[in-house]
């Protein structure tokens, strides 16, 4: 068999199928008013998400600073606020870098390379934000929580204790290593079940390419 | 008409321009429409699949229009922008067919009978089932090549080099030619 042999038979089944499909001029201009459903769209609709997400929490705890006395909540507030305001500033520099980039570069070898870039990115910057803010918060909720405890209180009243004993700061060591993991590992499969896939597939073609 | 132009506000001339401009876009696309039909064949097993991706290479190629500067052919650019956009598609993943599945009737073919003597037909569908064997950049060469593409066509399409293009066209003649072979010697 030749490879010429089945250009009569491309050349029937694209004539069949172009004939079978053929749309209006009219038809084509009401495709422009749909929504793209490409990758980009897509990560540029979940940055924009957590993005909205992060900034109205921010505005919770920034009202929190104002309204809260207790000087742990005051801490809390203000540490969880910074973390907010250097999540929101690295996403939308990341939305901002991604509206500019145009995934229809010159040829294919480009624009796969340019997406397989822009997905890796998305996904190493949702990884380090989940794995740097949620653990934090997670170990300072349960702070909050652990010593004031009415019981805790009174205790520490009764016993002049001082607030961390050695306890205290290896339970809380070990909570935010065991926090860590779970999250690093729970975000990373998670990011891989959304995009792992289609990932690899590029990279497969992208190798294919450059082999 | 000077005291009319005088009195168009900028918004409303980059409305006129734009709908100039989506005009000429949809006039283009209609001419050369074949092209994106081809390759939503090639990439999609059925009606759905090729709706949706035929929905979304038109939205890229206009996107992408007001970038085109016309250094290369509308139909190159055409071509770049439709398989850039199916093989980047985000959609389900299909797994690739067995090579012994062949004769099997997995594929929702885009052929429809009646128009073709009946050798011919089966021969059709057995090139699009060898087709699907194919890995997505294999398919987009040998999509280019079958449309009569010279090779640095392809190579400027795709980014690789000639010399290159060469070489993954005599693979892909392997592939098929393994594929196909029983089937061609049963027919003749």
């Amino acid at each position: 068999m030749k490879l010429d042999e089945l250009k009569s038979s491309w050349e029937a089944f694209s004539t069949q199928i172009v004939e079978d499909a053929t749309v209006e001029q009219t038809h084509i201009s009401k495709l422009l008013k749909g929504r793209a459903d490409n990758i980009i769209a897509k990560i540029k609709k979940s940055l924009y998400i957590e993005i909205a997400f992060v900034a109205v929490t921010s505005f919770i705890f920034l009202g929190m600073l104002f309204k809260v006395n207790d000087p742990f909540m005051l801490v809390y507030s203000y540490a969880f606020l910074i973390f907010c305001i250097a999540t929101i500033v690295s996403l939308v520099f990341y939305y901002r870098k991604l509206s500019l980039f145009d995934p229809h570069l010159p040829n294919l070898k480009s624009s796969i390379s340019g997406i397989v870039t822009s997905l890796q990115g998305y996904v190493r910057t949702y990884h380090i934000i989940n794995v740097t803010i949620a653990p934090f918060m997670l170990v300072s909720a349960f702070m909050y929580s652990f010593f004031n405890h009415p019981e805790a209180e009174e205790q520490q009243a009764e016993q002049q204790t001082t607030l961390f004993t050695n306890e205290h700061i290896f339970l809380l060591v070990l909570l935010y290593i065991v926090a860590l993991v779970v999250l690093y590992f729970s975000s990373k499969f998670y990011m891989h079940k959304l995009y792992g896939v289609h990932i690899a597939s590029l990279k497969e073609c992208l190798a294919e390419l450059n082999e | 008409m000077s005291t009319y132009l005088k009195n168009i506000t900028p918004k409303a001339l980059a409305i006129v321009n734009n709908i100039e401009l989506e005009r000429k876009f949809t006039e283009i696309v209609t001419v050369h429409q074949g092209i994106i039909h081809k390759v939503c064949g090639i990439y999609c097993k059925n009606d759905e699949c090729r709706k949706d991706l035929f929905q979304e290479i038109v939205m890229q190629l206009w996107r992408s229009y007001p970038s085109f500067r016309g250094d290369s052919k509308i139909t190159t650019w055409m071509y770049r922008v439709a398989l850039n956009t199916a093989i980047s598609s985000f959609r389900k993943q299909v797994k690739k067919p067995q090579e012994e599945s062949i004769t099997g009737s997995i594929y929702q073919i885009p052929v429809v009978s009646n128009r073709y003597k009946q050798e011919q037909e089966e021969e059709i569908q057995f090139m699009y089932k060898a087709i699907e064997h194919l890995s997505k950049i294999e398919k987009a060469i040998i999509m280019l090549y079958l449309e009569e593409h010279s090779y640095e066509e392809i190579a400027k399409i795709t980014g690789i080099t000639k010399t290159n293009v060469g070489v993954k066209i005599n693979r892909i003649k392997g592939k098929l030619q393994k594929i196909l072979k029983p089937v061609y010697d049963e027919i003749r």
